[in-house]
């Protein structure tokens, strides 16, 4: 893709806004406000829906708050957020780091992961992503090619076709490219262009964003996520390029320099009235599933 | 610019935001927008709604009693001294003056002012705050060729210093007026901080891409400031993303006269007071007159 600027004579997408509202590393010991629990989350699902969300990108937590692989929390989060909202539902397939900051940090393991296909109710999209990397300069998050073709075989069996793929740097995209070529992955690809996390992904800088929407095809939908405080002045480049956009605790838990997060929407609310200022409306989670082209 | 890892992609830890408004520039009048500013009582009071929502510097090039761009010297000090009568912004005189019977380019009749009457300029008494010149020679919008010779421009500069005006801000139209300008400062012409304006949009420039932004901004040397500047429907997005970049950026009718798609501009305030609102999200604070000066050097 040739990456430009908006251009409001011709058209203006629509702005999909994507929510990853906990994660599976830090807690609450970073802010207090980070949702954990299934009620939680399926709250702060709905606040962010109605703040102008359309996905909401999800990561459960067992009792001490600690992520988990347990596929019965994940159940009935996502059931309790059908409950509520229509937002479209989308797993990450890695998990999480287990004591993520301590002396034992343990990134869950392959067999764990493919589980995950195997959430009743089955969620509305599951993220694969498209290489190894070293998250954080803690744990290797173990990404081979042939673990993401037997999820992606899997998630297709129990009827999960949406994927999105976390592209952490340039090396991951010819990955990318040979799951869609072996027919794991289908055109319009979902990216979603990693910058800022340590030992892996790319900086967060305009280059890097540049870089990553010149290798992709034509008709690829982009989003962009970045790390801590390259969070707002990134997502805010892709916004003025067309793209789709992620943020939530998961990424940051500070609204501005020094303030934390009240709530996940606090933030959803922010992007919208950017996006505003942008000429961009933002997408409803029916016209994003449209504009996703999701089954 | 000399990368520090890449903290100075950090908006909230950025320099404040300094604000610059072209209200009118030398080209269009009221016929592309009635609500474009042309006299001196006008565009002072453009000038002065401008500083009260957020404006720092004000770009000037006056008009005649017909609306037409002019190189009179007592023009601009009537523009000048309508700034300076209603606030402490920043004054600066853009030394392109203008095109001469910019309604007739289509006649091929309008032309640029001479060298001779731009570089009368640096005879403003009192002086403003600011002059800009023209990093290279180029052709605005494909119309007719703009002079700016490094001769001129080392003359220009010369002469201006001499007249005690601190502040140049140096306009680069293409990647190729970037070196000119170094080449100045190699020469001890300009001396550091060099205020960089990358204008886009304009035919004859660089596109408005992120990549030639981009490109601008690393091969400036520090320290220096910058800001972006573009001319038409590309505007807001160009300047949301300098201001990201941690960038200054510049506004106004001359630039621009549509507010968004299909909606002319009500007042040049409102482009500044939309400029805020983003800095603000951003988590930029805005530059005051006072603050601008210090940043900019202008003792």
């Amino acid at each position: 893709m040739d990456p430009r600027l908006i251009d409001y004579s011709k058209e203006i997408k629509k702005l999909i806004i994507t929510v990853a509202c906990t994660g599976g590393m830090q807690g609450k010991e970073v802010n207090p406000n980070l949702p954990i629990s299934p009620d939680e989350q399926a709250q702060t699902a709905y606040d962010c829906y109605n703040a102008g969300a359309s996905i909401m990108h999800l990561h459960v937590r067992d009792k001490e708050g600690q992520a988990t692989a347990d596929i019965n929390i994940y159940g009935e989060v996502v059931s309790k957020i059908k409950a509520k909202c229509k937002i479209i539902t989308q797993v990450g397939n890695g998990i999480g780091i287990k004591n993520f900051m301590k002396d034992d940090p343990y990134q869950f393991g392959l067999k764990e992961r493919i589980d995950l296909v195997n959430i009743v109710p089955k969620p509305d999209m599951f993220t694969i992503n498209a290489g190894t990397i070293d998250t954080w300069n803690i744990v290797y998050f173990e990404n081979p090619i042939q673990f993401n073709k037997d999820f992606l075989q899997k998630a297709k069996e129990k009827g999960v076709v949406d994927i999105e793929c976390e592209v952490y740097n340039l090396a991951q995209v010819p990955n990318v490219f040979h799951l869609r070529d072996t027919g794991y992955l289908s055109e319009p690809l979902h990216i979603n262009f990693v910058h800022g996390l340590e030992g892996g992904a790319m900086p967060p800088t305009p280059e890097s964003l540049i870089s990553f929407i010149r290798s992709m095809p034509e008709g690829t939908s982009w989003q962009t996520m970045a790390i801590g405080r390259y969070q707002i002045p990134m997502i805010t480049l892709a916004m003025a390029m067309g793209g789709n956009v992620r943020i939530g605790f998961e990424d940051n838990v500070y609204y501005s320099k020094g303030v934390l997060s009240k709530s996940n929407a606090q933030m959803v609310e922010k992007v919208v009235r950017i996006a505003k200022e942008l000429g961009r409306e933002v997408a409803t989670a029916e016209e994003a599933r449209q504009i996703l082209k999701l089954h | 610019m000399e990368v520090k890892y890449y903290l100075d992609y950090v908006a909230s830890e950025s320099e404040k935001l300094i604000i610059t408004v072209a209200p009118a520039g030398g080209m269009h009048g009221k016929e592309v927008n009635p609500n474009l500013p042309l006299s001196a009582k006008e565009f002072g009071d453009a000038a002065y709604d401008c500083y009260n929502a957020g404006a720092s510097v004000i770009h000037i090039h006056p008009r005649d009693k017909e609306g037409k761009s002019t190189s009179s010297l007592e023009a601009h000090m009537d523009y000048i001294d309508a700034v300076r009568n209603r606030c402490n912004a920043i004054t600066q005189v853009g030394n392109g003056i203008g095109i001469k019977d910019f309604d007739k380019n289509v006649t091929g009749r309008s032309s640029f002012y001479t060298l001779e009457e731009r570089m009368n300029l640096v005879n403003l008494n009192p002086p403003p705050d600011m002059l800009t010149i023209n990093g290279g020679t180029f052709q605005p919008h494909g119309i007719i060729i703009m002079e700016n010779s490094p001769q001129f421009n080392t003359e220009f500069v010369k002469r201006a210093k001499g007249k005690g005006i601190k502040g140049i801000e140096c306009e680069i139209y293409d990647l190729s007026h970037i070196h000119n300008v170094l080449d100045l400062r190699e020469n001890g012409i300009l001396t550091d901080p060099i205020h960089y304006d990358f204008v886009f949009g304009m035919g004859g420039g660089m596109p408005p891409s992120p990549e030639y932004l981009i490109y601008c901004i690393r091969v400036v040397p520090q320290p220096c400031t910058w800001q972006a500047a573009c001319v038409g429907k590309f505007q807001t997005y160009v300047m949301t993303v300098a201001m990201a970049l941690g960038g200054n950026v510049r506004v106004g009718f001359e630039d621009n006269v549509h507010y968004t798609k299909g909606e002319l501009a009500k007042t040049n305030a409102q482009m500044v007071e939309r400029m805020v609102r983003i800095a603000r999200e951003l988590g930029r604070e805005v530059a005051t007159p006072d603050e601008a000066r210090e940043i900019l050097k202008l003792g």
